[in-house]
């Protein structure tokens, strides 16, 4: 009989048993790990106080609460925990295979004498033993929508305006010494962001964060103080002869915005925030993009609501204005919707009441927020009024639950 | 909350003991994974203490005077593979495993490959007197297999 010859293993448990977490990796991810230097990973979750201090969403929605992310230098992946009815054992080979009190319950004579053939044929002498059980494993996915993570860090760092004073930025030799402030700075902010480095990085330059070392904070320049700073930056390149267009030295764009003291109106902090944001990596403007940028920018500095909407025509040559000389034609409204991520950047409000309103379309900005509700909106009115008829139904309610989510 | 970090390898290495599955279950930490449906009911520690053997267990970190306990539960076999003879890259020997629990109890179940591989996560041990500043979390194993009983058992004679 072939069970006869074959390989008996013991299998015992082993208490006190020890805790473990059984996570199911993405292809992606395993590869990652099994690369010959894998990073370490993350898990990170928001920080409860910056959800309760953040103004501008009050209600959070489900998604945005109470989670924990696991994030590599790059990704970011949710974690969910999944039940499971099954019970999932982690075994180990255990090399303690000599005095055991009763082999009987399972077969084998409780004399442990070598000498006796059925021990002998058991082969007991190898053992895998359970040293933990779980109950379920923890799944990764990526939501659909994307993690907006700007609210949290507005809920993170200070908001600085135009009227912000006394926050001077700091001369050469000190920016030197306090190189590793702003590291530990950025790092105490980066830690209550709950995705990946890759994407706090991005995010960081993406609002025009800049940390003021001497507040000991990092700051979000508000949409007025960017499109300042930045008309500022068009018109001394102007004076100073400057052409944006081609590569330029920073420090030669930072003089020329200054007055005749030597005196910024702004920190050089927050100037090269800027900078960084319309430059895609070098030291060249990033054409496409700046025209978008600014256009945003422009709009939701001054019709951050629809009650504050604009005239589109009136919009579109103050942000023609905003543009270097050679610029002017590329601000069109197909750069505001057409952009990748900024899907739905841009809402054009009809206005009926021609009278008040010349021009009988107006533009306002569209906040990250308010793009998340206009996209979740569409898909999920019709399933909200289906659950409505049928609540009592538990499985249609799942289902529309599950659907909202992704 | 401040983020926790997952180390991607193991800080202390496994101690190496033999380990008696198939080359295919074979990690290198030792660690397997076995899934059964239903749970293993063990008796607890205290009306048990007789029927076990004590050992201090020199490779668990933790506490070196804590008591180990193993209780035997039963056999595992994997009737058609053979060290010696079954090629590495034969599989027919996946389909059938036995788990014997007790004397007249037998599970049959498989060897899966898992849809995708687990990571087994562990708090990581600090070595003593090192300043505690926080959780930390290690993958000891990553594992690509399971051993699988989805059936229940069935009465056997005493083999």
């Amino acid at each position: 009989m072939s069970t006869q010859s074959a390989q008996s293993i013991l299998f015992t448990h082993t208490a006190p048993q020890q805790a473990f977490r059984l996570l199911e990796l993405p292809a992606d991810l395993a590869e990652l790990l099994s690369s010959d230097n894998p990073p370490t990973l993350e898990i990170k979750s928001p920080a409860p106080s910056s959800q309760e201090s953040n103004p501008t969403d009050p209600s959070p929605t489900d998604t945005t609460r109470e989670y924990i992310n696991l994030c590599t230098p790059t990704q970011t992946y949710r974690i969910r925990q999944v039940q499971s009815s099954n019970s999932l054992h982690i075994l180990r080979p255990s090399d303690d295979g000599i005095q055991r009190g009763d082999l009987a319950v399972i077969g084998a004579p409780t004399s442990t004498s070598t000498e006796d053939p059925v021990l002998a044929d058991l082969n007991l002498s190898e053992t895998m033993t359970t040293i933990a059980k779980c109950g379920s494993t923890l799944e990764l996915h990526t939501p659909q929508e994307g993690f907006n993570i700007i609210p949290i860090l507005e809920g993170l760092l200070g908001r600085y305006d135009s009227d912000s004073d006394g926050k001077s930025g700091s001369t050469g030799q000190e920016r030197l010494a306090e190189s590793a402030d702003r590291r530990r700075i950025i790092e105490g902010v980066f830690t209550d962001v709950p995705v990946s480095r890759m994407q706090c990085e991005r995010a960081w330059k993406e609002v025009c964060a800049f940390v003021l070392p001497d507040t000991g904070r990092g700051w979000m320049p508000t949409a007025q103080v960017k499109i300042g700073v930045w008309k500022r930056m068009v018109e001394g390149a102007v004076l100073q002869g400057i052409d944006l267009g081609k590569q330029f030295l920073v420090g030669d764009v930072w003089k020329s915005v200054l007055d005749e003291e030597g005196e910024g109106e702004w920190p050089r902090e927050l100037f090269e925030a800027v900078i960084r944001r319309v430059c895609e990596g070098g030291a060249s403007i990033d054409k496409e993009g700046c025209v978008r940028w600014v256009g945003e920018t422009y709009l939701e500095a001054v019709a951050p609501t629809a009650n504050a909407a604009v005239g589109r025509s009136e919009f579109l040559n103050a942000w023609k204005d905003h543009l270097p000389e050679g610029w002017r034609e590329q601000a069109a409204f197909s750069k505001l919707t057409v952009c990748g991520i900024h899907l739905v950047s841009i809402c054009v409000w009809l206005t009926e009441d021609k009278y008040r309103f010349p021009d009988p379309t107006t533009i306002c900005f569209v906040n990250d927020d308010d793009r998340q509700k206009l996209k979740r909106n569409v898909s999920t009115d019709a399933s909200a009024s289906t659950a409505a008829k049928k609540t009592r139904n538990w499985h249609e309610l799942f289902k529309n639950q599950k659907r909202q989510k992704r | 909350m401040p983020s926790i970090p997952l180390h991607p390898r193991a800080s202390s290495s496994p101690t190496r003991v033999n380990n008696p599955l198939p080359q295919l279950l074979q990690t290198p930490s030792g660690l397997a994974l076995l899934e059964l449906q239903g749970t293993i009911n063990i008796p607890s520690q205290d009306n048990n203490e007789n029927n076990q053997s004590t050992t201090s267990s020199p490779d668990d970190p933790r506490d070196p005077n804590a008591a180990v306990f193993e209780t035997p539960i039963g056999k595992l076999m994997f009737p058609d593979y053979s060290p010696q003879f079954t090629a590495p890259d034969d599989t027919k020997w996946m389909k059938r495993v036995y788990l014997y629990v007790g004397r007249y109890q037998r599970m049959a179940g498989e060897v899966k490959k898992l849809p995708q591989p687990l990571a087994l996560v562990q708090r990581r041990q600090k070595e003593s007197g090192a300043a505690d500043d926080g959780e930390e979390l290690e993958i000891v194993e990553v594992v690509k297999y399971k051993i699988f009983f989805k059936s229940r058992p069935e009465p056997v004679n005493d083999i």
